[in-house]
């Protein structure tokens, strides 16, 4: 070959390798928590007489992230920005969890999810998200103390289909673009903990003994790619509230991704 | 006394303008930025209510504008002004230092006044921007190559997809006007040197002065708002943004001085007999351009500095709840914005109108057309900026006129076809990669102008505002003709510029590969568009995936072409075949110079008899 056309030859491939090195630097720099994979927990049996697989999750709501888990142990770059992250069985702070706020799930499954709200709240902007959502029966369990020491309820468990929508900390919600794949829409309503003890806590550099607990359960269809996040305005400064922890994925936000 | 005045005298030592060059500016830069970033740190006062970014913004922003008048100094823009100021202008040898008289290759690392130098300086930055540029775009691409994206963290591809679109934006208005509006234009009109070569100097050097912020914004939460960088969302954005001000306050600067000292160049120093009519159309060109600059780019700065204070100091020029609004900013953005497309075009356009009497040896065809082509567009374009803004909400009665201003600049366009397809027609045509190139650009922006009637009509727009559409539409007009127009102009003055010959066979593989991923790349991008793909989204829906993978296979084309041609350029100004004087038998001035070109130009400056087309009729 042309002495010439080689030597253009090896700039391309030079070129190319420049810009995958710094692609895959970029991509590398992303900082992407790993998913967490749903815990099998038997079979459900819908209240239409249908039985599934489950499996459960359990996450936590932090006030800030000095939580560390999966934003490292001082908190990463933000540590005042609230964050969700995993959570033991018991709504324990997991604070070497690698991964957060990347869930999979089975599909054609009952997947129940528990949250412990460790933080407080104010008033959404959109009442409808106040509301429960794409729930089986329409509905969650709520409690409205969970002692965290004790393991126990220190109120009694009720179930809802709304909540005051100035008493709301954050919202889970789970929702895909539009795509030929199954619609999936989840939404479900975190009660806030209580103000003075959340401010407490965090002055104590800790969490309230005290946070809400909130449990629900749906159903899964085809495979799917879908996006879920809080839909409180929490992102303090930016974007009428919805920028930083709610515009970055890892804190507010996180892929939610339904697999056969 | 004789004894005392054989005494060997020791070598003075060197004057300050000797020692500045990039390096010194560099580091004053640095050491600016890092000394007022700390005590800005230590003695700026928290802010009095909670809020976010403000005293952030303060240090970033003062930091910057330490590193912006540290690098000057530095790089010695102050020296002349100073010396101005004492009372003691700067000595001929010293002046003779600056054009780089006898300096070699450091020449092009100092404050070099020479057009020549500064030419071929725009000419490598304009490489380097469309090299990040180019790597950006790649990122992009290969992101978007799979419908559920994820390879790149959604805010660093807002960023990428922000920091490519401004970054193209700034390499397409310079890649005419920077190398060949300096390297050629004053040879062209039969001149020494520009108007005010310092000025020169100073234009190219704040480009390099702007890079530092836009590279700094990286690294502290980038550019998330896209090139628009749209108010309010930029008053609320990442810290990233004070880079993106800063790097437009500073090349708004560049553009304005640049812009000064080419029109005065060509208005005054235009050799004798050079009168309007026998002024290459590549001049008009290029005035033009510059022309439209001067009043848009000072709009460009304004709305950056106001944007600095709504961050820094609390104002509320663009924040609705402080009485302000965010659709001042879009038209003062845009005010820039459309005007400063044809600021692209049109020299782009004008090159290749320049280079077709000479691939066709026949006059450039109904030269006064082309001249009306150029003052047409120029004068509708601003006059136009609204139609960016048709579903904003703002001034709906305004729609219809910016409509009808929109569509009658195809007038105009279209004149400049006629001139380019009449001077094609039955000429002797020499098939060279610049000659490839005319109906290349003829094609491409046929595609980019009728599709740009469709987004300039209010019904349509409604429809297709925001869409991948307009991307293509825009890529087809800035890309596929202006970029076209820009790297014909480069293998066509290449001899010229570099003494040596652009690598024939290097420019046509490499034209080939890059008009066909363009085409490839960006009708798949119409498609996707036009079936309701948003722009500026990291993942979409399954069923665009086809035409997104088809844009990426295009892109991943033109990558090879651009790299091809890079290739050429380094080895053909390495060891290319040298070229003779006037390689192409063209008639424009600067082919009567010999290469390479001496200092200033021409020992006796030129007197001009007739126009540069002087080809003889083709029967036609």
């Amino acid at each position: 070959m042309n002495k010439r056309i080689l030597a253009a030859l090896g700039t391309v491939i030079l070129g190319a390798g420049v810009t995958a090195g710094i692609g895959t630097y970029v991509a590398a720099a992303k900082n992407d928590s790993g998913s967490i994979m749903a815990t099998s927990a038997g079979s459900f049996t819908a209240p239409d007489g249908k039985t599934y697989p489950h499996y459960t999750l359990t996450m936590n709501t932090y006030p800030n992230s000095t939580f560390g888990g999966h934003h490292g142990e001082d908190g990463g770059a933000h540590p005042d920005w609230v964050s969700y992250g995993a959570a033991g069985p018991y709504g324990e702070p997991l604070r070497d969890a690698k991964t957060g706020t990347n869930f999979v799930v089975p599909a054609h499954s009952a997947v129940t999810i528990t949250i412990w709200q460790y933080d407080s709240g104010e008033t959404l902007n959109n009442d409808f998200f106040a509301k429960v959502r794409g729930t089986v029966g329409g509905t969650a369990t709520l409690v409205e103390r969970y002692d965290t020491k004790s393991h126990t309820n220190a109120t009694e468990a009720k179930t809802i289909t709304q909540i005051p929508h100035d008493a709301v900390g954050h919202t889970f919600t789970i929702h895909g673009v539009s795509s030929d794949q199954d619609s999936l829409f989840v939404n479900v309503p975190l009660l806030l903990a209580n103000d003075d003890e959340v401010t407490a806590a965090e002055e104590e550099g800790g969490f309230t003994q005290f946070p809400s607990m909130t449990t629900f359960t749906f159903i899964t269809g085809d495979e799917g790619e879908y996006i879920w996040n809080c839909e409180f305005p929490c992102g303090d400064g930016t974007v009428a509230r919805f920028g930083n922890a709610m515009s970055a994925m890892s804190y507010m936000s996180g892929h939610f991704t339904v697999k056969g | 006394m004789t004894t005392l005045m054989s005494k060997p005298v020791s070598a003075p030592g060197k004057s300050v303008i000797e020692r500045l060059n990039i390096v010194t500016a560099v580091v004053l830069g640095a050491v600016s930025a890092f000394v007022v970033w700390r005590l800005a740190l230590q003695f700026l006062p928290a802010d009095t209510e909670v809020r976010l970014f403000t005293r952030e913004d303060k240090i970033t922003l003062l930091s910057m504008v330490a590193w912006f008048i540290g690098f000057m100094t530095g790089i010695g823009a102050l020296v002349g002004p100073f010396r101005w100021v004492m009372g003691k202008d700067l000595s001929h040898d010293e002046n003779m230092f600056l054009a780089g008289k006898d300096m070699g290759v450091n020449r092009y690392f100092r404050y070099t006044t020479d057009h020549k130098v500064v030419g071929i300086q725009y000419l490598v930055i304009t490489m380097v921007i469309f090299g990040i540029g180019g790597i950006l775009a790649m990122l992009i691409r290969t992101n978007l190559g799979t419908p559920e994206g994820g390879w790149i963290h959604p805010q660093a591809y807002n960023s990428i997809v922000g920091t490519h679109g401004i970054i193209m934006i700034v390499g397409t208005i310079i890649m005419v006007t920077g190398p060949f509006g300096n390297f050629i234009m004053p040879i062209m009109i039969g001149a020494r040197d520009m108007a005010f070569p310092r000025l020169n100097a100073l234009s190219f050097w704040l480009i390099v002065a702007a890079a530092i912020p836009l590279i700094w914004a990286q690294f502290i939460g980038g550019i998330s708002t896209g090139w628009s960088a749209y108010n309010p969302l930029a008053g609320q954005a990442p810290l990233g943004m004070n880079g993106y001000i800063m790097f437009i306050c500073i090349f708004a600067i560049s553009t304005m001085v640049a812009g000064a000292n080419i029109t005065t160049t060509i208005v005054r120093m235009r050799a004798n007999g050079m009168t309007w009519n026998r002024t290459p159309i590549f001049i008009y060109g290029t005035m033009a351009s510059v022309a439209l600059a001067l009043p848009a780019f000072p709009v460009f700065f304004l709305s950056q500095v106001m944007s600095a204070m709504d961050r820094a100091l609390d104002t509320s020029f663009y924040n609705t709840a402080g009485g302000g609004s965010g659709w001042l900013y879009e038209n003062l953005f845009w005010i820039m914005g459309h005007p400063e497309v044809y600021v692209i075009l049109i020299p782009a356009v004008a090159a290749l109108m320049e280079m077709a009497p000479v691939f066709t040896r026949r006059p450039l065809f109904s030269f006064n057309v082309a001249v009306m082509g150029i003052a047409g567009i120029s004068g509708l374009s601003v006059l136009v900026w609204a139609h960016h803004m048709y579903i904003s909400g703002w001034a709906p009665l305004l729609n219809a006129p910016f409509m009808l201003t929109t569509e009658l600049i195809s007038i105009p366009t279209g004149m400049l076809f006629l001139v380019l397809v009449g001077t094609l027609w039955r000429g002797r045509l020499w098939m060279t990669m610049p000659t490839m190139s005319i109906f290349a650009l003829l094609w491409n922006f046929m595609i980019g102008g009728i599709t740009g009637i469709y987004l300039s009509d209010v019904p349509a727009d409604a429809f297709l505002h925001g869409s991948m559409y307009v991307t293509a539409h825009f890529h087809y007009t800035l890309m596929g003709a202006g970029l076209t127009g820009a790297l014909a102009a480069l293998v066509y003055w290449f001899p010229k510029m570099t003494g040596r010959m652009f690598d024939k066979k290097l420019s046509w593989i490499s034209f080939w590969l890059v008009q066909i991923g363009f085409n490839v790349a960006f009708i798949g991008m119409f498609t996707v568009g036009l079936a309701g793909q948003p722009r500026r989204v990291e993942s979409y829906a399954s069923t665009f995936n086809t035409g997104n993978l088809i844009t990426t296979i295009g892109a991943y084309t033109i990558m090879v072409g651009m790299l091809v041609l890079l290739h050429g350029v380094i080895s053909s100004w390495r060891s290319g075949d040298k070229a003779p004087m006037n390689p192409w038998q063209a008639k424009t001035l600067e082919w009567t110079v010999p290469n390479p070109i001496p200092l200033e130009n021409f020992d006796v400056l030129p007197t001009v008899t007739s126009d540069a087309y002087g080809y003889g009729k083709a029967k036609s």
